[in-house]
Order: structure tokens, then sequence, then C-alpha cells
């Protein structure tokens, strides 16, 4: 049995707490002193010991498949927690009480509901893609139905504004007038400075400074929505060091300050409520699929970045073990070549921005530089439930090149006249392996995460078009 | 039949432009916008053009060909026969292709040709029409404006009229009635067609139309049809244009490129003169400030040419009672539009 990470009270049980540590503790083992809680003179507080022991790197505990995912310590598995300075301790339970609270509170459930319909265009459409599913087919014309879950259809033309409509609500429950963000290309920058412009609540994006000189229209984009974009240039000046940025700021304001994190990463209650705001995604798919064709899907596809779309897709239908549930990872350059953002592939468990899951690092424990040509793909964490449903088994995943990507936003853009993001193209280059091993009539939903307006000219200097 | 560009399109009550216009004793119209930006390919385009591709291959054509002056028709069409597996050619004219250039690249990127024309909107349509003539039996002509010779006319309406079947069935879910008042921008006039054509009948919906004044309605420099505009015959139908004197057709100006069209729908025409429908203007100076007051205040980016619908708000709501409902035609996003945003106000003098 585990003490809780914020435990003030005397307990009469004697505990041992196992704690898994980054790769570059590994070598060491920790024994802390007996720790004597504040006690009453008048009464007997036994003493609470800890003891921190090394776990292998490697050995996996099968928790059970029905255990609370994440379980009240936010963990999936050995995945998750809470590794934050303790200033931000209070900031979380905060948050997560706040968040079970609002889940039976049906004022703010018919707020969200009527935000995500008028403003967000919700229910995205379960689409039959009649070309693509030709274009799979064997000689035999057999092959499987390949249905996209629209999600390049909502406002700000990507899934992220779920996450973000339903935390700037929460932020305002909270009372909190101050939103911070951290962004990579810009797509979670925007939806978070949408989101504010429509609550009116003051906007603060932390962004990479080499991030910014190669997105100007995106940093101006978010100005326009009435952001401020604050430059990041220590480290490699990307999303790594935008995030520890955010963090910082994040500490240091905890008060007036709600950080709207954008994927199913970071400290808990985010991984937990990041994927809630998404499983809209799934739950809409349930009932589509039933109304379709009066069944589950054989097969979930997903890109997978963080993570978050991936989660509002699966969530649904963990569960249901006959769905299958496949994650694409960015193989950037190729595995081998050391430039690349596979993080469940390639990764080892180790400790990133608040919470223990997979990630790329080096043999010192120092975060490996990621590559993707899908600048959302390009984060070398990924959510902890990712990590924990990879080692249990429930989910595979498996990782696409950029030049594969390329290839398959030209084929749906060809295909079905839709042009997809960068990072779904990743799932559907998958396709082209998945497709020929599937029975016939086999139903395949892929999530159509974003569009790909914003990649376009990138599409077309490395096609040639 | 659900289309893939997302029917039962969304229609928002947009609570701080509410705000925006309340005058100081709290009061003003309930203002509502009909998100036809969610689209998918961003604008009203898609509704006609997937439906007249789906024509196109009923009657056994193999090329669609169009023309296109912000590229919003050259894309959606190009959608469309990408998903009927048509051919495309889409004409636009260098100065839009240079304006929009995005556009252009998602349009080469869904597989359709796009060929350059010297010009604008108007000479890239004159282009279309020779090419379609060219070889009838195999292509068809995509009109994505609600002008030229019938049937195109009452097509594009009928196509684009699920917008204002929508809005009816909306407005009665969301306050038990109709609209007061609804505001469209007009280019050749499809979008505004497509959300007045429901309510005509009702003659207790006011319809204002809103053409772009360009750099001032008093200069040459405009696309305001309806406004200043003499009847003569335009790309097959007539209807009122802008022509000068020996009734040469006048080079339109607009910031907002799909407005930049000297014709305009003939029954957008017979509307103004039996005073069913009010058309007003607003400039580009206008359109650009409602193109940054809606993205500050609602997050949402509207296309420079549905900004030109919402700056008429700025004269309209001091006029109007109290919880008046007045539904924009949200006609499009403004994504395109953001370089053309940004170059502006890199040119506007440091405040």
């Amino acid at each position: 049995m585990a003490l809780s990470s914020s435990s003030s009270a005397a307990s009469s049980t004697a505990c041992r707490t196992q704690t898994y540590l980054p790769l570059h503790l590994r070598s060491h083992s920790l024994q802390l002193n007996r720790v004597r809680p504040f006690c009453p003179s008048n009464s007997r507080c036994p003493p609470i010991v800890c003891t921190v022991t090394k776990m292998a790197a490697t050995a996996v505990e099968k928790e059970p498949e029905t255990a609370a995912r994440p379980d009240s310590f936010g963990r999936f598995g050995k995945f998750g927690g809470k590794y934050v300075p303790e200033t931000l301790m209070y900031a979380l339970t905060e948050l997560e009480a706040a968040f079970n609270a609002l889940a039976s509170d049906h004022e703010f459930q018919k707020e969200l509901d009527g935000i995500l319909r008028d403003y967000v265009g919700r229910e995205t459409p379960l689409y039959f893609a009649e070309r693509l599913t030709e274009h799979y087919k064997n000689p035999d014309g057999k092959g499987p139905h390949i249905y996209l879950k629209r999600e390049d259809l909502n406002h700000t033309g990507a899934h992220k504004i779920n996450n973000a409509v339903a935390q700037a609500l929460l932020a305002k429950r909270l009372g909190k007038k101050r939103i911070i963000a951290e962004t990579g290309a810009g797509q979670h920058g925007v939806a978070t400075a949408t989101v504010c412009a429509r609550f009116g609540l003051q906007c603060v994006i932390y962004m990479g400074a080499q991030d910014m000189q190669r997105q100007e229209l995106n940093v101006f984009r978010m100005r326009l929505l009435g952001a401020e974009v604050r430059p990041v240039h220590s480290g490699t000046a990307t999303l790594k060091d935008a995030t520890s940025e955010a963090i910082r700021d994040w500490v240091t304001n905890v008060e007036s300050t709600h950080y709207i994190l954008g994927s199913v990463a970071g400290p808990h209650p985010y991984p937990m409520m990041v994927r809630e705001f998404h499983a809209v995604i799934g739950k809409e798919i349930r009932k589509q699929a039933l109304e379709k064709w009066g069944g589950k899907p054989d097969v979930l596809v997903a890109c997978v970045g963080g993570g978050s779309n991936a989660m509002g897709l699966f969530h649904e239908f963990v569960d249901d073990k006959e769905v299958r549930l496949i994650g694409i990872e960015a193989a950037g350059f190729g595995l081998d070549s050391g430039k690349h953002a596979a993080t469940l592939t390639k990764g080892e468990v180790g400790v990133l921005h608040g919470a223990m899951s997979y990630l790329l690092q080096d043999e010192d424990g120092q975060i490996v530089e990621p590559h993707s040509i899908s600048a959302g793909l390009d984060y070398p964490g990924v959510g902890p439930e990712h990590s924990f449903l990879k080692d249990i088994g429930r989910a595979e995943y498996y990782s696409i090149t950029d030049e594969e990507a390329l290839e398959a936003f030209k084929r749906l853009s060809r295909l079905e006249g839709i042009i997809p993001a960068l990072e779904t193209s990743h799932a559907l280059a998958y396709l082209e392996k998945l497709c020929p091993t599937l029975p016939d009539g086999t139903k395949l939903v892929l999530n159509c995460s974003g569009r790909g307006d914003k990649d376009v000219q990138t599409a077309i200097n490395h096609l040639k078009l | 039949m659900r289309l893939i560009d997302q029917t039962d399109e969304n229609f928002l009550r947009t609570e701080n432009s509410g705000d925006h216009y309340k005058n100081c004793n709290g009061q003003g119209p309930d203002i509502y916008l009909k998100r036809e930006d969610l689209n998918h390919t961003g604008a009203h385009k898609i509704n006609n053009a997937i439906a007249q591709v789906m024509l196109a291959k009923r009657i056994g054509r193999k090329n669609v060909v169009a023309a296109t002056g912000a590229g919003q028709h050259g894309v959606a069409t190009a959608a469309a026969c990408a998903k009927l597996s048509l051919d495309c050619t889409i004409f636009m004219g260098n100065v839009d292709m240079e304006r929009q250039s995005s556009n252009v690249l998602l349009m080469k990127l869904l597989g359709a040709q796009v060929k350059q024309v010297e010009g604008t909107f108007k000479d890239a349509t004159s282009d279309a029409i020779r090419a379609w003539v060219e070889d009838l039996d195999n292509s068809l002509l995509l009109g994505g404006h609600s002008s030229r010779a019938p049937p195109c006319p009452a097509m594009v309406r009928e196509f684009q009229s699920v917008i204002g079947k929508e809005t009816r069935k909306q407005a009665l879910e969301k306050w038990g009635g109709k609209p007061d008042v609804i505001v469209a921008c007009v280019g050749s006039g499809s979008n505004a067609l497509g959300i007045f054509h429901e309510f005509v009948r009702d003659e207790d919906v006011r319809l204002i139309g809103v053409e772009a004044a360009g750099t001032g309605i008093d200069g040459a420099k405009h696309s305001a049809t309806l406004a200043k505009g003499e009847v003569g015959v335009y790309h097959g139908a007539m209807s009122y244009l802008l022509q000068d004197d020996e009734g040469q057709i006048i080079c339109p100006h607009s910031i907002g490129v799909g407005l930049e069209y000297p014709g305009v729908s003939p029954e957008l025409s017979f509307l103004k003169d039996i005073r069913r429908a009010e058309f007003h203007t607003v400039t580009d100076k206008e359109a650009l400030e409602a193109y940054s007051l809606l993205c500050r205040i609602e997050g949402i980016v509207p296309a420079l040419e549905a900004a030109h619908a919402l700056a008429y708000l700025d004269k309209l709501c001091p006029t109007l009672p109290d919880g008046s409902k007045v539904v924009v035609n949200c006609s499009g996003r403004g994504d395109k539009d953001v370089a053309t945003v940004f170059q502006y106000e890199q040119e506007q003098p440091p405040q």
C-alpha cells in the first residue's frame, strides 16, 4: 500500500513506497530516515517509514485490466503520477477536485455541450471514404471498409479545440482570469488563443524562438486572437523548452493562472482530464457506428504525438476487447537514423514534464531532440496512458516515416478531396501495411485529427507539385 | 443524405458580439452567426460544388471547368471532383492567384489543373466559358455564383438554400421564432441567396445584403454593383453591373477577393428593385476592422468577404430594438486572408 503524496495526517500503518526512478538514478538506492509527522503532544503517533527501492526498468507490472485508469494517485500501472515542485501540488489537487465536481454538474455539462455543438461544430461526421476503400481492395475486390472521423471539420481545424474549450470553461469556474499554454507549430496555441478570445480570458502562449521563426503566420494568428506570444530562447528553443517555460510560469502564478496543457501528457490530473475532454470523439463513433452498420468498429487507427487524439478515439473502446487499437508515431527519417519521434518504439521509461512515461532519452537521461515532418508529432514524450496500454498489450504502436506520410497526404487529397494534416497522414500511411492483412468487410475507423491547410507549403516543397 | 461537407450546419449565438453592440442601457440585438465557415473547404461554396459535380457525373460528363476569384469555389470544386473522380480545370486570374496563393496550392494538391488568366475573376469567368464551349460533350461549366444564364441562377440558389432551411429550423429550436434580420455579404450573391431564399415570402424578415465599397463608394475602386451599377447583360444574364458610359465593364476592387465581381445575381437585382431586400456597402478598412474584432471577441476568424457583413453591424445594431434576432451568414473562414491582413497591418504607420 502506498502513502498519499500529500498526506499530512498520522497513519498507523507502516508502509513501503515504491518509486520508479529515471534512468540516470537507477544505480543508486535511496534510504530515507524515519519521518515523524506533527502530532499534538497528548497523542501517540506511530512513525512512518519510507524506503525507496530500485526496480528493474524492464519489469512490467501486469495491472488487472479492470483497474481504474488512472488510480487515485494518477497512475496507469507504473506510469503517470505527479512529478512536480511542491508549489504546484495544491493547484493540481484543486484542478482535480474541480474536474470531479464538474463531471456531475448538469449546468456545466449543458454549457459545454452547447459550445461543442454551436461553436466547435460537433458532432463531426463519421465519413465512409469510398474511394480510399476502393483503393485498398485486393484484386478479388475484397478489403476493409474505411471510415474517417472528421475532426478536421472542427472550428480551428483539429481535435485540439475539444480540450481547449473545456479547460477554458473549467478555468472560468475556478475563477482564473489568466491562461497559459505552450505550443510547437502553433496549432495548440491558436486553439488556446481562440477559446480565450471566446471566453474573455487573458492569454499567454509560450513558443520556442525557432518555432516562432518557422511559423510567423501562426504567431500573427495568435496575436490577432488577442494572445501574447512569448518567445523561449533556452535549450533548443522548441516545444519541449516552451513546455518547461510554461510550467515555470505556472509555478510562479499558480493562484491567478490556469495552464491549458494540450495533450494527455503532464502531471495528474491532466492526462485523465484531457482524455475525458477528447473522449467525445469515441462516444460519437460508438453511436454513429451503430447507426451506420449496427455494430462497433473492428479497428481504430490514430496518429500519436503526445497522444490526445488517439486517447480520445480509443478510450470509449478500451474495455471492448474485440476492438483493435492502433497508434502510429513518427519515424521521421527512419527509426535507425536517430531523427524520429517514435517514443513508444524506441524510448525508455523516465520522467518528463511531470509524468512517468516512455520518452526519448540518451544514456545520461538527457532528452533526445525528436524529429518529424509534422510539428504536432515532434515530441520526445508520450501520454502515460499510452505507455500503459502498450505495456499491457491492449494497444499496438507502429511508426511511419516522413516520406510515407507525405505520400498518404497526397493520396487522400486526390482520392477523397480531403487534405489531411501531416500528423493525420501518418495514420493514413499505415493503411498501406494494415489493409492487406484485414478480412473482407472489416470496419476500420481512422481519426482524421486535423486538416492540412497549414501543411500545404511543406507538402508542395517536398512533393514538388 | 449526409454530404462530406456536413449538413445541419451550426448556428452560434455570439454572446460577446451581442455585448459589444449593446447600448449603455444594456440593450441591443441578439446576434447569431450561421457557421458556413465550418464546412469542409471552409466556405458555403461546397454546398453548390458537390451537388453540381454529382449532377455532372449523373449526366455522364468527365471533366468539370470552373472559374474562381478568391479560390474558395475552385477549392470546393477540386475537392468535389477528387471525391467523385472527375477531371477538374480551374481558371483563376493572375492577380487573384497572388492574393490567394494558399488556395492555389490547395487546388493543385486536390488534383486540379489551375490555368492562369490575365486579370481577375471576371476574366477567369470569360475564359472558363470559352473552354466549356469548346468541349460541350465532355465537360460541364460549374457555376459557383448565382449569375449567368439559366439554369445557373436557380440551380445555385437551390443548392445553397440548405443554409436558409437550416436557419429556419434552428431559429425555431433556439428561440421559437424566425430571425428578424438576416445579413449577408454580396459578391455575385450565392451565400446571400442561400440564406435569403427560405425567407423571401416572410415579409416580417428583413433581408440585408452588404457589398464592397472598396476604398470608398464615391471613388472608382469598389465592387458595389447594386449600389452603383446599371442594368445590362453580362456572362449570359441581364442584371445590374458596373459599366461605363460605353457599356464596357469597369474593373471592380475589394479587399475581399470573393466580392470583387462587376456583376451580381439577377434575382438579387430583382429583390432590390421590388424592395424586398436592402443593399448597403462597407469599405475595405471597415471590413478589416470587423475581421480583427471578431477574432478578438469571439475567437472566430471570418473570411474578409464575411467581414463585410459583420462590419455592417456597426451601423445596423444601434437602430434595432432590444432583443431583435439578427442572423449573419458567416460565409467562410479567414485563414486564407491572414497573409493579407498581416501585410495590411505591416503597412500601417506605427501607433
